[in-house]
């Protein structure tokens, strides 16, 4: 088996390992990449048009966690900054390309926010990084900019 | 809308929708110095980043604008094309008496053209740039009364018609590398900050007012060069 192969089935491995929480209930947030747009000349004139993608592990929720205060203060993170993922990385029949969640094919002018829909309502993050220097896993973090 | 120098009121919902209205003035600059630096590149920049990874597809020097003070939550939150042309109002505004009637604003802007990361032998390349030509390329434009041939037909932007300034002025320009918390690491934005200073004279809300009760009368002192900012005054201003 090639290496290349073999990457592929751990990254199907990882995915069903991954989707069982959800399937038990143990992932109460669910997890979108929002896109906005707007139709002034200037990013936020005019009405908005937002674009989610659901961001899932084996068709189910990712991990969503409040980090500890320790986490915060090494990360240079604000308070009530949140860590999502691990998120498997694309292989043939899933995942998600680090492209994608880098928005590299994002158009100029639009936004870009990770949304959770939980218990808490709805509330939408900036994204303070992306780690995507691993081969089964991408994790992003993210800082609170509104809620509804 | 009647009037588009001067404040309306009440302020309208689609005002604050448009953003920019409120405050005309930044938009009016911004213009007025994308289109200076788009024309100053305009025979080099194919030349100038035909080697440069990320910017060799570019085809304008302002690839981007928006305005916005620049802040690591915008470069995270708005996805951006370099080169990404930055202007607002920052710091702290003053305000002080310019004639017995009027009132002027001192106010500071930061333009901001961001190149991107770049490798050393591109910083090379692009250093007088954005140490030298730039700012002098701002510097010129402030100096000759918000004139750049460019924008406008040529025609000042203060002034009778124009937006409310009294005098702008390029006070400084730094063009170290700008670090940007990015995954973890620092990514250094290669670019130039320049930091301009205006003086705004009050605006009056003549729509609050019936027209046949206010009048101003603009007075402007030039020459072959121009109009000298500095000597735009509302001197004479009659009001019921």
């Amino acid at each position: 088996m090639s290496s290349a192969a073999r990457l592929e089935r751990y990254r199907q491995i990882a995915d069903n390992a991954r989707r069982i929480p959800g399937e038990h209930g143990l992932r109460p947030n669910r997890v979108y990449l929002v896109e906005s747009e707007w139709d002034g000349e200037y990013t936020g004139e005019g009405e908005e048009t937002q674009t989610a993608l659901e961001l899932t592990v084996g068709g189910q929720p990712p991990k969503a966690r409040q980090l500890n205060d320790e986490q915060i203060a090494m990360g240079e993170l604000a308070a009530g900054a949140i860590e999502i993922g691990p998120v498997t990385p694309q292989f043939s029949t899933g995942g998600f390309s680090a492209a994608m969640l880098l928005a590299q094919a994002v158009e100029k002018g639009l936004t870009r926010h990770v949304e959770l829909v939980g218990p808490m309502g709805t509330t939408q993050f900036r994204v303070t990084s992306v780690t995507t220097d691993r081969a089964l896993r991408y994790v992003f973090r993210g800082e609170p900019v509104g809620s509804s | 809308m009647s009037t588009i120098y001067a404040p309306q009121q009440p302020l309208l919902a689609s005002d604050l929708r448009d953003g920019t209205f409120p405050d005309p003035v930044r938009l009016v600059l911004l213009d007025l110095f994308r289109a200076a630096i788009i024309n100053r590149f305009s025979l080099t920049w194919a030349t100038v980043v035909a080697e440069i990874p990320g910017l060799s597809a570019t085809t304008s020097a302002v690839e981007d604008f928006y305005l916005a003070p620049l802040t690591e939550q915008l470069l995270q939150e708005r996805k951006f094309a370099f080169p990404f042309l930055l202007f607002d109002r920052v710091g702290t505004a003053e305000y002080a008496d310019a004639t017995l009637t009027e009132e002027k604003t001192t106010q500071q802007w930061d333009l901001h053209w961001i190149v991107g990361p770049l490798r050393i032998g591109e910083l090379y390349r692009l250093r007088s740039a954005l140490n030298k030509l730039l700012p002098d390329l701002i510097k010129d434009v402030c100096g000759r009364g918000g004139v750049h041939p460019a924008y406008n037909d040529g025609q000042s932007v203060f002034g009778p018609g124009g937006i409310p300034l009294g005098s702008m002025r390029l006070v400084n320009h730094n063009a170290d590398a700008l670090p940007v918390q990015n995954a973890g690491n620092v990514t250094l934005y290669h670019g130039v900050t320049m930091r301009i200073e205006t003086t705004e004279f009050d605006a009056e809300p003549v729509d609050a007012y019936p027209t046949f009760l206010t009048a101003a009368v603009s007075i402007a002192v030039g020459g072959y060069e121009g109009l000298i900012p500095d000597f735009i005054k509302r001197e004479v201003k009659i009001k019921g």
